[in-house]
């Protein structure tokens, strides 16, 4: 019988002894994989700005609304999930032009932000997200949204969808003033959670598309992305939207520290 | 490096296979499957490129590359809802570094090869995690301080608490 009252030398050499004769699954040549999938994206001359142009993002609300299955609804949003035959299948629309139009639209200061909106603008406050690279401010039909924009870093790995590293979105959310849909397909798990006492719910998985509709159900404007990891509440009538691949708990701890 | 971050291809070719090993090991010993280390492996490679325009060129590219690794590992842990279940077992075309044990050295040093095998295989994921990197990967406090996103301090006392731990399922 072994002794079991090692010294700490000992436990760490029997440690080291057991670390070196780990069989590891034998890996393939990663280079050549690596590069066949970064070449067409140098570093250089990438812009999230261009990964998040309209003319890709415009091309997945066909044919959605009335493939509806199943929605959860949260107040001014509504999360539905679809038969995988409802995911529309039309190519990519062409690369965008040198000069797209902002999806998020044009860049705002944050006094500026809080001075135009009727909600509570709070920022995120997670050494995760660090300091946003931009702030944007769209206006819509119910009042102006919000966008936080954060650039991708070592511990926050860009979106394959947009390039960038984390979106938040904050805007006036209401059942009667919109509905704020998002689609979400078999690939993608749906959990509802608390953000500081209000309901919420987390979205992971497979990429999944965010679209405005009015009540009826008609779109009513063209905000739509590829989103990653998606955690999404209501507080005192505003909606918050934390987009990045991140874990649900991450996500939870950046929106319960935001002020 | 700097050739790579000018959108070089094959410098950060050079790059990945200078550094795939140690990003397959981690990524295994925070997913326990094969399968999911060299997808992780791949996508994490994949991720620092992209994020190549925030690396500082004067730092290490091994922990900041790991912190990639392992978020990604985490994260694939945590879509697949699987607990790691790392094979600790010895490869069998490992040669013995007992020969120069006697016998008796020899079947006490394997005796506690599988002590400490099945107590890891006990303790919580986040002791494990910070125990392997320490042990098996061989990285320093500061590397795993980087690797894993904590504080220098932090390391230290978390590898502290993880030993105590693992002694603690080790004595029953």
């Amino acid at each position: 019988m072994a002794d079991r009252s090692l010294s700490d030398g000992e436990l760490e050499a029997v440690l080291r002894d057991v670390g070196g004769r780990i069989a590891y699954p034998a890996m393939p040549d990663h280079a050549t994989r690596v590069r066949a999938r970064i070449t067409a994206r140098p570093v250089a001359k990438r812009s999230w700005l261009y990964a998040l142009a309209p003319a890709l993002l415009t091309l997945l609300v066909i044919g959605l609304g009335a493939a509806a299955a199943e929605y959860i609804s949260l107040h001014g949003v509504e999360i539905f999930r679809v038969a995988p035959s409802a995911l529309p299948t039309r190519a990519p629309t062409p690369a965008p032009s040198a000069s797209p139009t902002p999806p998020l639209g044009t860049p705002i200061g944050l006094a500026d932000a809080r001075a135009i909106t009727t909600f509570r603008v709070i920022v995120p406050n997670d050494p995760l997200l660090g300091t946003p690279s931009a702030i944007f401010r769209r206006d819509g039909t119910s009042g102006p949204q919000i966008s936080f924009v954060y650039v991708p870093s070592a511990t926050l790995p860009a979106s394959a969808e947009t390039g960038i590293g984390a979106l938040v979105t904050e805007l006036k959310g209401s059942i009667e003033f919109q509905i704020f849909g998002k689609l979400i397909g078999p690939g993608t798990k749906l959990e509802n959670v608390t953000v500081n006492g209000q309901k919420g719910v987390w979205l992971e998985g497979a990429p999944h598309a965010f679209f405005v509709t009015g009540p009826n159900g008609q779109f009513i404007e063209e905000t739509l992305r590829l989103a990653t990891n998606t955690l999404i509440w209501e507080d005192g009538g505003t909606v918050y939207r934390i987009e990045a691949k991140i874990t649900r708990d991450q996500a939870l701890a950046i929106a319960t520290g935001m002020r | 490096m700097a050739r790579a971050k000018q959108g070089d291809t094959a410098a950060y070719g050079e790059i990945v296979s200078l550094h795939q090993s140690v990003a397959a090991r981690a990524a295994y010993l925070v997913t326990g499957n094969a399968a999911d280390a060299e997808e992780v492996t791949q996508d994490a490679f994949v991720k620092a490129y992209n994020a190549l325009g925030r690396f500082r060129d004067d730092a290490p590219f091994r922990p900041w590359l790991l912190r990639i690794v392992t978020n990604e590992a985490l994260n694939r842990l945590k879509a697949v809802k699987r607990r790691p279940t790392v094979e600790l077992t010895e490869a069998a075309d490992r040669p013995s570094g007992d020969t120069a044990l006697s016998p008796e050295g020899a079947a006490l040093a394997g005796e506690q090869r599988d002590m400490v095998r099945d107590a890891l295989a006990k303790l919580r994921d986040d002791d494990r995690l910070v125990i392997s990197y320490r042990y098996f990967l061989d990285l320093s406090e500061a590397e795993m301080a980087d690797a894993l996103g904590i504080a220098r301090g932090t390391v230290k006392s978390r590898l502290s608490r993880a030993l105590e731990r693992l002694r603690e399922v080790m004595n029953g």
